[in-house]
């Protein structure tokens, strides 16, 4: 066993690069790994301890008791302002003062708003209790006039202001100035999440809103526990005020955050794992090249007296050795990825004051997924290594084919069309599982078919290059089929990455042109106010004021703004659009209705696709829950065209009254005559985060915004690409060095070396493009598939043919351009040794 | 002007060729024999473009090969010499008849179907030029060897111990076509073998000892070259 290890000691260090080039393969995917976890682990216990440290003097919280959550946070109607006086007279209260906040951002000496509020920023009454307070002044005074305001550091520092500085804040208009007199910090941070103004209560209520208070704080007396404030406070209530300790609360924010960072975890995490799972690909065919080629050495073990559990094992052995290794420098590697993004993180959030810390539990999976995935992927050659006979030793060469037999390539097809029905029903029918099981299946039997396919794939994939490059070319192809199971190996690995480009390609251009094609026949109006998207989601947008002032514009013949709210139906969450539906037709064409779409109040109309989906029907009366009151509404119309308005419809007054605070997220302007969008834009000088679009370049901006995302998925996908590629690396590499002698051969009868590296340059290029078509046919398959899977919202199937072909022509290229180094090496070779060696 | 050829420098150094002097007649077929480490190998590589003098000259047809640059001496391979290997002399991905052509076609030329044919005929391939090595006995694979030396017309072949891995009636066979070719097809051949028996086939064999060129015979018998050589204490 000993010697058996010693022997696996030796081979690595003997062949470093060979096994470097197969620890790239788990140190890419460990690292990433590691790097998401550090990120978020970081992240999310920086924010644990700020929310602990700012909440410290609060001992219990008073709040509405009906609550929708939305995104894993409670979101609650107001407290009425008078509840403070109310919890300040039960026995046990030392002081409670109302906890006010809301959306609101300060605009900078340009006019412009501080690149961070798109983070998150908000507007907050200011409390004189320090205890209950979770804002210390650094600088100047706290807030008293209706007219001041106190900005946290970080974003005192990043807007340039000074002390007595007279500013602007949003949502309010130029004329409303602020006199800042103060700068704050969080306890236990140095905000409270992204930028933080306080006010004095009056200038609060100017800026957030009649009734802004989330909760009262409750701060005890000496000698009274939380749990007998709890229930004094709970006895003195009425029914629609609950109490809740402040370690709830506390634990209520960190579920709520911790929610949010397992989401983005998660998503981040799939990529480095598919990552691994194609490095587990790379490091199989590695071994399987590498076993051959040292089949000699194996069969000499076994003739000097090694059994085959003793080869099997110094096979193991070995990529246990770089399983370990890889994972280890994976690990370090990803931290200090993580590093670099918590710093990244904190210069763009500023001021977090972001800590590192280690996730243990992620840095351990990573060492064993690493570590196993290495060992396992060696275990198939590790047997072939062990299979191999003594008498092999004398053998002159060993080959490594073998034969797919008949019967088990029949089993194979079976099984591939069986996947793909069972891919194909588990989305008609809606059965992950099914779907699930029939992908494995698919993708199991297509890398077990592929050495079937790769020499008629490599033959007609060649044709274009034989007809340019003749027998050079011709070599190429010849080569690149040689080792059906080594190339179709190498191939998929590549195709996997492919694939995922392909069907994301795919998806995302069919949500683009659902959305454009949609939004044109849809959209009358010839121009849009559009609020920043960040702000909207904060709860900014446009007021009514202002919507008022951009309808008097001259030229402007209707103005329809919307309003969206965030309610709970059925136990999911919704966005509800509020319009004023008698302008609506003016500037928008939903097409066909049934029932009407004029709407009164506790009326509502819904797209019609939505409506069927959930049974329901016209005349059925429907509950929604707005964060202030559940409502029940009478559904009166459906409409065919949801891109624009969305599936559920009331009119403004309906929004008004049960989502007060919902200010317009979008105007939609019909205008006549000239310069009306300049003389609007000028009405919206006074707010830089809303502006004037012309129709169609609003239109653009949607189907743009599609395109950003997936921009971010193919730079996550390209790990797994990158990994692919250094397979190909490696499996030229290790080709070259079993065919110097040939190669010399080559050069010995006349082939120069650019045209001997080319030969090399073309066939990697040729297994790559076997790649590139396998991902892009799977990728056609489960693209289609997943279009289907969301046609009900995004109807208008899209396959971008050119981005396809680009995406394939990139592969072929990065599979060249793998071959660059291999063919460079195998160029250079000594003529003269590569024809004596072995001979 | 004699050909040095000398490994290593100063008191390390050792002279593989030490002043060699010979030339090769157009149309003959020339063995070069000795005992190992006498250079022969060595004195072939040099002229075939393939290794490259100390100093010294190889001239090919007026070429000066020791002069040329790798590339122009990977295109006079190319287009004017032919070469056979004691083993391993075909690309096994290609086929008998892709291997005698492919010189040829790394050149890009348009191959001479009437001489191709009479080459294949004289090597008597014709049946087998579909098949791939792997397919093809030892003897059969030498035989595409000889035809694709000779299918470019080259000024000169050079052979490596051509039948060192063959047994001796097949070995005999390649030895007699090689002689053909001389003969009948006007080619010219330099063989580099220690058998005296494959000496025997050539026009002329010249004795090489530790880098210099001792003796030489002209239609040479095998036991002539037999007792010469053991004159030299083989």
């Amino acid at each position: 066993m000993s010697a058996m290890f010693e022997l696996a000691l030796r081979a690595v260090r003997r062949q470093p690069f060979r096994y470097a080039a197969t620890a790239v393969a788990i140190i890419l995917g460990v690292a990433f790994f590691t790097g998401t976890s550090v990120l978020t682990r970081s992240f999310g216990s920086s924010i644990d301890s700020a929310i602990t440290e700012s909440l410290s003097g609060v001992d219990a919280a008073v709040r509405s008791a009906h609550s929708v959550e939305v995104a894993g946070l409670d979101i609650r109607p107001p407290v009425p302002d008078a509840t403070a006086e109310t919890v300040a007279a039960v026995a046990g209260v030392a002081d409670a003062e109302l906890f006010i906040t809301g959306y609101a951002q300060v605009v900078d000496a340009s006019g412009k708003t501080l690149p961070d509020g798109a983070l998150s920023s908000q507007g907050t009454a200011w409390i004189e209790d320090e205890r209950l307070s979770p804002l210390r002044i650094v600088d100047g005074t706290p807030p008293k006039q209706p007219t001041d305001v106190v900005l946290d550091v970080t974003t005192f520092e990043e807007g340039d202001f000074a002390l007595g500085d007279q500013v602007r804040v949003l949502p309010l208009g130029p004329k409303d100035l602020f006199t800042v007199v103060g700068t704050s910090r969080a306890e236990g941070s140095h905000r409270l999440g992204g930028q933080t103004l306080s006010f004095s209560d009056a200038g609060a209520e100017k800026v957030l809103g009649v009734s802004g208070a989330l909760a009262v704080f409750v701060e005890a007396e000496d000698g009274v526990s939380q749990d007998e404030l709890l229930t004094a406070l709970r006895s003195a209530l009425p029914d629609d005020l609950e109490a809740v300790s402040g370690e709830t609360l506390v634990e209520e924010y960190q579920d709520a955050v911790s929610q949010d960072t397992q989401l983005v975890t998660t998503a981040l995490q799939i990529f480095p794992l598919i990552a691994l799972f194609v490095g587990a690909f790379v490091i199989y065919n590695t071994f399987s090249i590498t076993v051959v080629q040292r089949s000699r050495q194996m069969a000499l073990l076994r003739a000097i007296g090694a059994n085959e559990r003793q080869v099997l094992i110094s096979v193991l052995a070995e990529s246990l050795v770089i399983g370990i290794i890889g994972s280890i420098l994976g690990v370090l590697v990803g931290i200090g990825l993580g590093l670099l993004l918590l710093d990244g993180l904190d210069a763009v959030d500023g001021g977090l004051g972001l800590s590192l810390v280690l996730p243990w539990p992620q840095m351990a999976f990573g060492l064993v997924a690493g570590t196993t995935i290495a060992v396992c992927s060696a275990y198939l050659p590790a047997r072939r290594a062990s299979a191999v006979p003594p008498i092999a030793a004398l053998r002159e060469t060993a080959v490594e084919e073998r034969r797919t037999s008949a019967r088990r390539t029949l089993v194979a097809v079976v099984v591939l069309v069986a996947g793909i029905v069972a891919a194909v029903a588990g989305v008609l029918d809606d059965q992950p599982i099914t779907f699930l099981l029939g992908t494995v299946a698919l993708l199991a039997t297509v890398f077990l078919l592929g050495p079937i396919a790769v020499r008629p794939l490599t033959h007609v994939l060649s044709i274009p290059l034989v007809a340019r490059a003749g027998v050079v070319g011709e070599l190429a192809r010849e080569n690149a089929g040689r080792s059906p199971r080594r190339t179709a190996t190498t191939a998929f690995s590549l195709a996997v990455g492919v694939m995922l480009v392909t069907a994301a390609t795919i998806v995302a251009a069919t949500i683009s042109e659902s959305v454009t094609g949609q939004l044109e026949k849809t959209i009358r109006a010839d121009h849009l106010v559009v609020v920043d998207a960040p702000v909207v989601l904060q709860g900014g947008g446009i007021p009514a004021a202002l919507v008022e002032e951009v309808g008097a514009v001259s030229g402007v013949e209707d103005v329809v703004a919307m309003r969206q709210a965030s309610a709970v139906h059925d136990g999911g969450v919704v966005q509800v659009t509020g319009v004023d539906t008698s302008e609506l037709a003016a500037v928008a064409d939903v097409g066909s209705v049934d029932g009407t779409l004029e709407l009164g109040p506790g009326e509502l109309a819904m797209g019609e696709d939505a409506a069927a989906d959930r049974g329901i029907e016209i005349g059925d009366s429907v509950t929604i829950d707005f964060p202030e009151k559940p409502t029940t509404l009478k559904v009166v119309g459906t409409y065919e065209r949801t891109v624009l308005l969305g599936t559920w419809l009331v009119d403004d007054d309906e929004i008004t009254a049960d989502a007060p605070q919902t200010l317009a997220a979008r105007i939609l302007v019909r205008s006549s005559g000239r310069g009306v969008a300049r003389a609007m834009d000028q009405v919206l000088a006074g707010d830089p985060t809303s502006k004037v679009q012309t129709t169609a370049a609003f239109i653009d901006a949607q189907g743009a915004q599609v395109n950003q995302l997936l921009v971010l998925l193919y730079g996550l996908l390209g790990m797994s690409v990158l990994v692919a590629l250094v397979g190909i690396i490696n499996t030229m590499s290790l080709s070259i060095f079993e065919r110097r002698r040939e190669l010399g051969l080559l050069r010995a009868i006349g082939t120069t070396r650019s045209q001997l590296r080319r030969t090399i340059r073309y066939e990697s290029g040729l297994v790559a493009a076997v790649g590139a078509t396998g991902g892009i046919l799977l990728g056609l398959f489960f693209g289609y598939l997943a279009a289907h899977a969301i046609d009900e919202t995004f109807p208008d199937l899209a396959v971008p043919w050119l981005r396809i072909a680009v995406i394939g022509a990139a592969g072929v290229l990065a599979g060249v351009g793998a071959a660059l180094l291999p063919a460079r090496r195998a160029s250079r070779l000594d003529v003269l040794e590569a024809i004596a060696s072995g001979g | 002007m004699a050909a040095h050829k000398q490994y290593g420098s100063g008191d390390t150094a050792v002279a593989a060729l030490a002043g060699v002097d010979v030339d090769f007649a157009a149309g003959e077929f020339t063995s070069i024999m000795g005992p190992s480490g006498s250079g022969k190998s060595t004195l072939m590589q040099c002229m075939a473009g393939l290794d490259t003098l100390t100093s010294g000259q190889v001239l090919i047809d007026g070429v000066d090969v020791s002069a040329a640059t790798e590339k122009e001496r990977t295109i006079l391979r190319r287009d004017k010499l032919g070469f056979i290997f004691q083993a391993f002399n075909l690309i096994p991905t290609l086929t008998a008849r892709e291997n005698i052509n492919l010189p040829q076609r790394l050149a890009g030329r348009q191959n001479d179907e009437a001489w191709f044919t009479q080459v294949v005929d004289t090597v008597g391939l014709s049946k087998r030029l579909d098949h791939r090595p792997s397919e093809l006995s030892g003897g059969q694979q030498q035989r595409v060897a000889v035809a694709r030396a000779l299918v470019s017309r080259p000024k000169i072949v050079f052979a490596d111990e051509p039948t060192g891995n063959l047994d001796s009636k097949t070995g005999n066979e390649i030895l007699e076509f090689m002689r053909k070719a001389v003969d009948d097809l006007g080619q010219t051949i330099m063989m580099v073998t220690h058998d005296p028996h494959a000496a025997a086939y050539s026009h002329r064999v010249v004795f090489l000892v530790d880098g210099k060129i001792v003796n030489e015979m002209s239609s040479p018998t095998t036991e002539a070259v037999l007792d010469y050589m053991k004159g030299l204490g083989d």
